[in-house]
């Protein structure tokens, strides 16, 4: 995250130093440049001494105006020296000078010989004044390069001081402007990922497929593995659930279809027996006739009642708003006899599978109904009591009740209190209401006493003021 | 068989077909039924082929008891194919079985089942739906055709 901006910062400060160096080297070519046109200057008035000097001496024919001109023989050799350090093309240039000193020297030297006419002569012809105006012009010409050339260097330099303003300027800005993007991707990245997190979590509880893996060596994709492997547990749990759910279901199936069979048979053919060979079965084995056809009844009563368990236990709850009071009153309807009694107040509504809830209502008020029958007649009540979470709901009879002790098998499969020759049944219905109430995330519990009647209570959850 | 056949019986327990033949016969209601004990059969009757090619195919039965687990073709595969065939879409078909599984019964009627009968367990019952049965199918009902 660091290395992009860190790489253009770098970059950014090669540029200004390389700027520095740009400005230190244009600073001594300036420098150079001035010196170069003092120097030149300086030559040309040597130059000029010379000439002065000697046109003196030929004017006057005195030797003591040679002295300039000595003097600036004597200086010119360092002066053109330093020329030639300074810019070697500007002395190149200026090596006309010598042309200019040559002729200087062979005046002197007809001077010195007495010659004076004869130089004289040269002079009035120019000869002098021809040489030193183009020696001058050379120099004019050095100078006017060296002025060129630094017009040049000035607008090079602008130039470049606009170029290094703007570059600093773009580049700190771009520099921040990329840090603070790489945060911000950094930042999105570890959202985005997190998100996917959050995602995959949701999925799974949806039970949907989920997002490729994250990817990566931090903590999060380590979250990410770790979550996968979950969900493939959880996934390779589910499936097996499933297999042992459909074996159940293939069995429930099988025997629903498969059982019945042998049993009408058995029935079938013990009533044919007794039809058809009564004589030679006398009372007794028309009697134990009689028992075989009600056993096989049973079996098969037996075997729909566990189907039903099975059934109320793997059916999925659709859950709805159950008006209790109206459900109540219609499941009274159907069991009660004329005259048998029920109390029924307003219930509060519950949420929940309707048909479930309505083979609780259905189990309940039989036991109740059939435990009171022959027990100073049927008084049946019904209450409930709305809660937060949990409406709490009782139905209480006057019959005969059980006994506490036993209070704990009383919500088995197949278990039952009371003798079948005292109360019918199969011992299933109990079983079933815990297991939608449970499944409804309620619990049922009941109280009693041998003789004083029962009170079954059980919860389901309200249903919500908006529906 | 010169007479044309009123009731077709697929069934494939002999106990059930035996008590089943034995409350029909009671009530005179077997003397034109035939009893098969597979569904492949029943196909080959119904659509005259196979062993039934020489059959007019034109002639149906006035009703099918069907049952729902039957070998090679099973109940509700026999069911599909008559109703799903113009020629035979009409005939009445009862499914009786043993199972009230709810499945069983909402597939039966999807296919277009004409009536569902759970067999009791207790003979004086199965007798009297089976009686109830036959009549209703050859004395009440009016049939399309």
């Amino acid at each position: 995250v660091v290395a992009l901006p860190a790489v253009a910062l770098l970059i950014l400060f090669g540029c200004l130093m390389w700027a520095d160096d740009t400005r230190e080297r244009e600073r001594s070519a300036e420098l150079r440049s001035g010196e170069t046109v003092t120097v030149v200057y300086r030559i040309l008035g040597l130059a000029v001494d010379c000439e002065t000097g000697m046109r003196g001496y030929a004017a006057t024919g005195m030797p003591l105006f040679t002295e300039p001109y000595d003097r600036a023989v004597a200086a010119l050799p360092a002066e053109m020296q330093r020329l030639r350090d300074l810019a070697p093309s500007a002395a190149a240039e200026l090596s006309f000078l010598d042309e200019v000193l040559r002729y200087q020297r062979s005046m002197l030297a007809l001077l010195r010989a007495g010659k004076r006419e004869e130089a004289v002569a040269r002079i009035a012809r120019q000869e002098g004044k021809i040489l030193m105006d183009a020696f001058r012009l050379r120099a004019a010409r050095v100078v006017a390069q060296v002025r060129r050339e630094q017009i040049v260097r000035a607008e090079q330099s602008s130039r470049t001081r606009r170029i290094l303003t703007a570059t600093a300027a773009v580049g700190s800005t771009g520099t921040m402007a990329l840090t603070i993007t790489m945060l911000l991707g950094f930042a999105n990245r570890v959202t985005g990922r997190l998100g996917a997190l959050r995602d995959n979590s949701e999925r799974l509880q949806r039970g949907e497929t989920l997002l490729p893996p994250i990817g990566g060596d931090d903590e999060i994709a380590d979250v990410d593995r770790a979550f996968r492997a979950m969900a493939e547990a959880l996934e390779e749990g589910r499936l097996a659930l499933q297999a042992a759910n459909h074996d159940l279901e293939s069995f429930s199936y099988s025997v629903s279809h498969d059982l019945r069979a042998p049993l009408r048979a058995v029935n079938g053919y013990a009533q044919l027996l007794e039809e058809e060979h009564a004589g030679e079965l006398g009372e007794d084995g028309r009697a134990e006739l009689a028992v075989i056809r009600s056993e096989a009844v049973r079996m098969s009563q037996l075997i729909d009642d566990l189907l039903s368990f099975s059934r109320f236990a793997q059916r999925t709850i659709s859950a709805a708003p159950i008006d209790m009071t109206a459900l109540a009153r219609e499941v009274w309807s159907e069991i009660a006899a004329p005259g048998e009694e029920i109390s029924l107040p307003p219930l509060p509504a519950a949420s929940g599978d309707r048909a479930m809830v309505r083979q609780v209502l259905v189990n309940l008020l039989s036991n109740a109904v059939k435990f009171s029958r022959g027990n100073g007649g049927v008084r049946v009540e019904i209450s409930g009591i709305p809660g937060a979470e949990l409406n709490t709901y009782s139905v209480r009879d006057h019959g005969v009740g059980f006994d506490m002790r036993y209070a704990g098998k009383l919500f088995g499969v197949f278990q039952r209190l009371h003798s079948e020759s005292d109360f019918e049944g199969t011992g299933v219905g109990l079983a079933i209401v815990q297991r939608v109430v449970t499944r409804h995330g309620g619990k049922v519990w009941a109280e009693s006493k041998p003789g004083e009647g029962a009170r079954f209570a059980f919860t389901l959850p309200a249903a919500r003021e908006d529906g | 068989m010169s007479e044309e056949v009123e009731i077709l019986l697929v069934e494939d327990n002999p106990r059930d077909l035996d008590l089943t033949l034995r409350v029909l016969r009671k009530h005179r209601l077997a003397n034109r039924l035939l009893a098969l004990s597979d569904g492949a059969a029943a196909l080959d009757y119904i659509f005259a082929r196979g062993e039934y090619a020489g059959r007019d195919g034109n002639s149906h039965p006035r009703v099918i008891f069907l049952d729902l687990k039957l070998p090679k073709v099973d109940g509700l595969e026999v069911l599909r194919e008559i109703k799903s065939d113009p020629r035979t879409k009409l005939i009445p078909v009862v499914m009786i079985t043993s199972s009230a599984e709810e499945r069983d019964r909402v597939s039966s009627y999807t296919l277009g089942v004409n009536s569902y009968v759970v067999k009791p367990i207790d003979f004086d019952s199965f007798a009297k739906t089976m009686a109830d049965l036959g009549f209703y199918w050859l004395a009440v009902n009016r049939a399309a055709q």
